[in-house]
């Protein structure tokens, strides 16, 4: 809640409208992270005014959150303060232009779709494949490491990144990395960065790889019977020479709620009774490996229906694979989590996710991310009565201890409010955390930047 | 300069033979493959997590600086001991602990030989991606260290794409892990900003690494440029074209030369450059991808294309390659091996600022280099026995990474920055950039102990007083041995 | 006793100095270097001993009992050169450091007694093997050993113990003393060392390996040698190695009369082909040496050159193509013998001197052995790696020697093979001990014995 008085909150919104303007300053923003809302917000044009903006932050000693698109501010815990509310969406544009070279510099706020965009122009793609890629930003997707159905074939955030530029806490604008892949010069701060949930400092600019567009992409969709089945295939791909660019299981909840299911041509394939689950197979290159791809993970399902997707209709059942976090959004009153564990351990988790999930009659949605071990689960606790926050937060810390016995970790995406208050978003990460505290006193000795939003309540 | 207590104290962890500290041994670890000497106090053969965290407690307890070693090819310093460290020879913790097939990972010892792990995995069908062309007598701890690049970079990455996990000896002796099997567990990316860090913010004693299916087919080819602009269009090429190569090594004029000289491989003494190219993946569409590639090579200038049909020609078209170092030994003494990286389109523009920097100090120069991703690798020829001579080398060097920072690239594609390029760090970072990486070793090293005097340059800052040793779990000793899981994955 | 040491570099140094310094420090040494993989000292792989070499030279430490154990720990395998990209010499390197270390500290026991007085008197040896043997046969020795009363005393010892069970009777010599004398028959004349192995522990061996030559159509004469000097070269002694080297060459007489000298011990062979280095500064003795070094065969080498083992089966009588090995007499010969359901599996490990790194017979043992019938042939990895014996090498390090072989034995046990063939008897004994040592069920064959055996198989069908 805001603490200050109101004509505090005009002073201090005057001093900011000195460094930014007063167009890029609002009073009680809309945007809240999770019940909190901060009494000002202010929208710095570009990476010398942010720097100015956190100077004046630190010295006024304010919590700031930090916000691109706003899609993933259920991310993370609640802040320990909330002062100023600071948007990256006016850091817009592309620097150091090189499909040649296969490199692309995007300022922080731009949204991926344009970005994605701009690489598809040039002939090339640009490996993210987040949530909501028409609104998420290029700097909240690397801050948080967000990576979707795709990350099979690109890799993770980390792996996509080649520098990028930051401001820290105390205003000094620096910048790690370079434009190319091999680069050992100094410590790899790029790395660091990447999924720092913003709390080292706020990044301005990405430099991303790019891949050479392929020749051929295609998806094929194939109807399972049983979880086992799903998990037999995968098992089956990933030991073989096919590099699939995607491995997906998902629910029929989730087939429905993101309208997969409506996206494959009618009567191929068919969420009936008996199928409860899809599998979604993804490979890109020259279209003879391509086309063998499909065949042999086709000859390892014995039912004859599948659908299989090309190009342009592959690409829009990509989007409404990334479209799930909004419908979720939408609804108002869902909880979702993401894990990750050791690959083989996925199926067993998602197990106990419906298991733990039937015996309290919660309806439950999911995605498993085959290729990386990444599971997502959607569950929408009914509208009324008011939902159960001690039955959802059993069934949260339950899956999170069976995650981290299998080897892995649970993590709350949306919907931290409807849990008890002591339910930490992202758990215990053991003994490491200490040293990411001392690098959090480091790079923001006055903890000014999403305080107590990260593990470890950095 | 001995100090007789630590010594005793490190015999005592490890046992007498394994601390040697007559001035003799210390000669034959006062090097690297760079070319300063600095002689160690001591040197401690260590076995286990458990000997290396009390062997750290010991030092860190007498302020005593220390440096992890594992094969000492190091190509900047990186394992040289200043500040009258003492040396932690890793090399005796050389095994594969785990071999995970369902979850593609193994867990190895950081003193294991980099080739060692892929063959290891061959019979599986598996191998390690990241080879450096030194991967027969390099350490996975150096690799880790330097992140550790090679010719299949292009498409699989570097040595940080291929590290999920780390155990780690803090440089207080604590034992903890950062990552684990799974990808992208949250919090900040430990595992990530260890990998590069050249031994200096802490030890590694254990690595869980992917591990991937081998390719089902490998397609090479050779073409034979007739300058290096053909050469360079014909990898722009390449990429506008769709395709992705695993390896895309190029040599240039000199070098091809001193090979013909020395093997006799059929390259045509004035070819400015050759083109070494391979295709990995299914088998499917390959033979067309080669001949896309043979197209792109004759459209572009490169007429002279050779297509390996097996693998002994395939053998015969790196031997070359693979050469090249042998070759270029014998026209001096000895050689230096810069490295610099440079957006791919600039490599001959860079190539040709070389060649003038060589011809100003009177030095004879040779480059290979990976065409794909614009590291190169000037190689200066001289006598190490002349002192005026390696002045001059060492002043060539860093003005040709001059030219690689000015050309939008930067100063180490895979050697890391060691002793040797402190002064070029200058050249891409500014003040702002330097402090902020220097928050990273105050963070992980704040008495300052873990390898002094390497990657930044001056004095890492300090703060105030150092913190206790704590006393924290190690991990139990006891010879590690190897469980190999294969899972339902084969059977399914 | 040699005079005080004197100080500064050894002149001999001087003539390596410009080669040394062409080492590049890579370590690309390091991996093939079988000493490093079980020790993993930088003194003990070829890097660290050129660098100590030439620090020496460059004054910055002294040549003395310091800088030994670098030195003494070297298998002059030569893997590390093979693998160098400067092709550092550092064989080369080793022995003039030991030659020079003899000379400036003075010689060990080994040299004096052994090397000069006692190698050159083949009767002497040959006396006082036996008396040894005699001594092990009251058992008391290996009594002591199962108490571990040897191993206290004295490791070295208890390793040279284990290096044959048993005694082999008879030695080689007086069986082959046994023969009826050649005359000149036309037949071609071969000159058969008597390699010190064979001689004084594994006399089956020379037997097997005459008995092949014979049949191959080979009047052989019995060499009155004595020891061929390697292990006094290896250590440095270079004068004890040249007056072995005189020694032999005057017992030797006419070359001309052979049409060749074979020995199948892959040192003697090595190192008679090497006397023309040896006797380098005698110009008296070099053309003799040369000349030698034309004549000198390694068995296999020899075998092959005559026409493999198919000129072993020409005589005998052809039988039908059922039996095993049977075919080996019909047309197309032994080389494509069909092979019997429950083949033994055989591999072969390459004796270093034998090896591609210095005589360079590699291609003939393998020719031989898969012309074999009833035999499958599995090559093992890394088996161009030295045993770890390397002379006296695996008796004075037994340690650093038993680990080498181990993992030797990893890589045969790997193929599978029942049978271990090799060229040499340092080597053999070596591999026995190192299967021994790991449970292995592998027994060690020189491959005249293999040879031996077909042609005995055959003649008694």
């Amino acid at each position: 809640m805001p603490s200050e008085a109101p004509q505090d909150v005009a002073a201090l919104a005057g001093r900011f409208e000195a460094v930014v303007g007063c167009d890029q300053v609002s009073l009680a923003p809309e945007t809240a992270v999770h019940d909190l809302r901060a009494p000002a917000q202010v929208r710095p044009a570009d990476e010398q005014q942010l720097g100015r903006v956190l100077a004046l932050a630190r010295t006024e000693d304010l919590g700031v959150c930090l916000a691109g698109g706003a899609t993933k501010l259920g991310w993370g815990n609640r802040a320990r303060r909330f002062d100023l509310l600071v948007s990256t969406r006016d850091l817009q544009g592309f620097s150091d232009v090189d499909p040649d070279n296969l490199s692309l510099s995007v300022a922080a706020g731009t949204p991926v779709a344009e970005a994605r965009a701009k690489a598809r122009a040039m002939d090339r793609v640009l490996p993210l494949d987040p949530g909501r890629p028409s609104v998420a930003t290029v700097g909240g997707v690397t801050a948080t490491a967000d990576q979707g159905a795709r990350g099979a074939g690109y890799g993770g955030l980390r792996d996509v990144v080649l520098g990028l530029r930051a401001v820290l806490a105390d205003g000094s604008a620096v910048k790690f990395g370079g434009r190319t892949m091999k680069n050992v010069t100094g410590y790899d701060m790029t790395k660091l960065f990447v999924g720092s949930f913003g709390v080292l400092g706020v990044i301005t600019e990405v430099t991303y790889r790019l891949l050479p567009r392929p020749e051929k992409q295609a998806l094929i969709v194939l109807p399972l019977e049983s979880l086992a089945q799903g998990r037999g295939i995968a098992a089956y791909v990933l030991d073989s020479y096919l590099q699939p660019l995607a491995l997906e299981v998902i629910s029929a909840g989730f087939a429905r709620m993101t309208g997969v299911a409506g996206a494959t041509p009618s009567g191929v394939v068919d969420l009936a009774p008996g199928h409860g689950y899809l599998l979604l197979a993804a490979f890109a290159g020259h279209r003879a490996a391509v086309a063998r791809s499909i065949a042999e993970v086709r000859g390892q399902a014995r039912a004859p229906a599948a659908a299989i997707l090309e190009d342009a209709e592959a690409e829009s059942l990509f989007e409404r694979l990334s479209e799930a976090g909004a419908v979720g959004a939408r609804s108002g009153s869902s909880l979702t989590t993401r894990s990750t564990v050791p690959i083989s351990q996925v199926w067993e988790l998602a197990q106990a996710a419906e298991t733990r999930a039937g015996a309290i009659e919660l309806p439950l949605a999911f995605r498993i991310g085959a290729a990386r071990g990444t599971l997502d689960l959607y569950m929408s606790e009914r509208a009324s009565p008011a939902p159960d926050p001690q039955r959802l937060t059993t069934y949260a810390a339950d899956l999170r201890r069976d995650a981290v016995a299998l080897g892995g970790q649970l993590a709350v995406t949306r919907g931290l409010a409807m849990l008890s208050p002591a339910f930490d978003a992202w758990g215990d990460l053991g003994a490491s955390v200490k040293l990411m505290k001392r690098l959090k006193e480091r790079f923001d000795p006055d903890g000014i930047l999403n305080p107590g939003r990260f593990v470890g309540g950095i | 300069m001995i100090a007789t207590s630590p010594v005793k104290e490190l015999r005592a962890i490890v046992g007498r033979d394994n601390v040697l500290d007559q001035p003799v041994d210390l000669q034959t670890y006062e090097y690297d493959a760079y070319l300063e000497r600095h002689l160690p106090r001591a040197v401690v053969f260590v076995r286990s997590t458990a000997e290396v965290s009390a062997v750290v407690k010991v030092l860190a307890r007498a302020r005593i600086p220390f440096v992890p070693r594992g094969c000492g090819t190091n190509l900047t310093g990186g394992s040289v001991g200043l500040d009258d460290a003492v040396i932690i020879e890793m090399g005796l913790m050389d095994r594969i602990l785990e071999i995970d097939l369902p979850n593609q990972r193994a867990v190895v010892q950081p003193g294991i030989f980099n080739l060692d792990i892929s063959e290891a995995l061959a019979p599986f069908g598996y191998y390690y991606a990241p080879d450096p062309a030194s991967q027969k007598a390099c350490s996975l701890g150096g690799n880790i260290a330097e992140n550790a690049g090679g010719p299949h970079c292009f498409k699989y990455g570097v040595t940080s794409n291929h590290v999920l996990g780390l155990e780690l000896v803090l440089p207080d002796g604590e034992v903890v892990w950062s990552g684990g099997k799974n990808v992208d567990s949250p919090g900040l990316d430990l595992t990530g900003i260890l990998v590069g860090s050249e031994g200096t913010l802490g030890i590694v004693t254990a690595a869980i690494l992917r591990i991937l299916r081998k390719p089902e087919t490998v397609k090479t080819m050779l073409g034979v440029c007739k300058s290096l602009e053909d050469g360079g269009n014909v990898v722009s090429a390449i990429v506008a074209a769709g395709l992705i190569p695993a390896t895309l090594e190029m040599m240039d004029n000199r070098t091809i030369n001193a090979v013909e000289d020395s093997m006799a491989c059929g390259f045509p003494r004035d070819a400015a450059a050759v083109l070494l190219i391979e295709l990995d993946g299914l088998r499917d569409g390959m033979d067309e991808m080669a001949e896309q590639i043979v197209t792109i090579c004759r459209a572009n200038g490169v007429s002279d294309v050779r297509v390996a049909q097996d693998e002994a020609e395939r053998a015969a078209l790196w031997k070359g390659r693979k050469g090249a170092f042998g070759a270029l030994s014998r026209l001096a003494p000895n050689y230096m091996v810069a490295d610099g990286t440079v957006p791919r389109t600039k490599l001959p523009e860079a190539l040709r600022r070389v060649a003038e920097i060589a011809g100003r100090y009177g030095l004879q120069v040779a480059s290979v280099f990976h065409a794909g991703d614009g590291n190169l690798h000037p190689l200066l020829l001289f006598d190490g026995r002349n002192n005026g001579e390696r002045k001059k080398v060492m002043a060539a060097s860093m003005e040709m990474l001059q030219v690689c920072a000015d050309l939008g690239g930067t100063v180490s594609g895979e050697h890391g920055i060691g002793v040797e390029k402190l002064g070029a760090m200058h050249m891409v970072f500014d003040d702002n950039d330097l402090r902020a990486q220097s928050y990273v070793k105050e963070a992980f090293d704040p008495q300052g102990l873990c390898n002094p005097g390497k990657v930044l340059p001056g004095p890492a800052a300090k703060t105030g007083a150092p913190g206790p040793t704590e006393a924290g779990g190690a991990t139990g000793a006891g010879a590690p041995s190897l469980t190999v899981s294969v899972g339902a994955a084969l059977g399914a | 006793m040699a005079a005080p040491p004197r100080s500064g570099p050894p002149e001999e140094f001087q003539a390596l100095y410009d080669h040394v310094v062409t080492c590049g420090k890579c370590g690309f040494c390091q991996p093939t270097c079988p000493i490093f993989r079980a020790t993993g000292r930088e003194g003990h792989v070829a890097r660290g001993k050129v660098a100590l070499f030439r620090n020496i030279i460059e004054e910055r430490t002294e040549i003395g009992p310091d800088a030994r154990d670098a030195f003494a720990n070297c298998l002059l395998c030569r893997a590390c050169t093979e693998n160098c990209f400067s092709a550092v010499k550092t064989d080369q390197v080793v022995m003039s450091f030991r030659h020079a270390y003899a000379q400036r500290f003075g010689r060990s026991f080994l040299q004096r007694r052994v090397f000069r007085s006692l190698l050159p008197r083949p009767r002497l040896m040959r006396g006082l093997v036996r008396s040894v043997w005699a001594l092990r046969r009251t058992g008391l020795a290996d009594a002591a050993r199962r108490i571990g009363l040897i191993g206290l005393l004295n490791p070295k010892l208890e390793r040279a113990l284990e290096l044959r069970a048993g005694t082999p009777g008879r030695l080689l010599h007086a069986r082959l003393a046994r023969r009826k004398a050649n005359r000149p028959d036309g037949r071609p004349l071969v000159g058969y060392w008597m390699s010190c192995g064979y001689n004084y522990v594994l006399p089956d061996v020379g037997e097997a390996t005459v008995r092949v030559l014979e049949r191959l159509g080979m009047a052989v004469e019995v060499l009155d040698n004595c020891c061929c000097g390697l292990a006094a070269y290896g250590y440095g002694d270079r004068e004890a190695a040249a007056k072995l080297a005189r020694e032999n060459l005057r017992r030797l007489g006419d070359l001309e009369r052979f049409d060749a000298i074979v020995s199948e011990c892959g040192s003697c062979s090595g190192h008679l082909k090497e006397y023309t280095e040896v006797l380098a500064d005698d110009p008296e003795w070099a053309a003799r040496a040369a000349l030698l070094k034309e004549k000198t065969r390694s068995f296999s080498e020899f075998l092959v050159e005559q026409g493999g083992l198919a000129s072993l089966l020409v005589d005998l009588p052809a039988t039908d193509g059922g039996a095993p090995g049977g075919a080996a007499g019909a047309a197309g010969g032994a080389d494509r013998a069909p092979r019997a359901a429950a083949e033994t599996v055989v591999t072969y490990h390459d004796p270093c001197h034998l090896g591609r790194r210095y005589q360079n017979v590699v291609d003939q043992p393998r020719q031989l052995l898969q012309a074999l019938p009833g035999i499958t042939f599995r090559e093992a990895a890394e088996s161009d790696a030295c045993c770890g014996a390397a002379g006296t090498y695996g008796v004075l390090h037994p340690a650093t020697s038993a680990a080498i072989i181990e993992r030797k034995m990893g890589f045969i046990r790997d193929t599978g093979a029942s049978v271990v063939v090799t060229e040499c008897p340092s080597c053999m004994m070596q591999l026995s001990f190192g299967a021994r040592r790991a449970g292995l069920d592998v027994s060690v064959q020189n491959i005249s014995q293999m040879c031996d055996s077909v042609g005995r198989q055959i003649s008694s069908e």
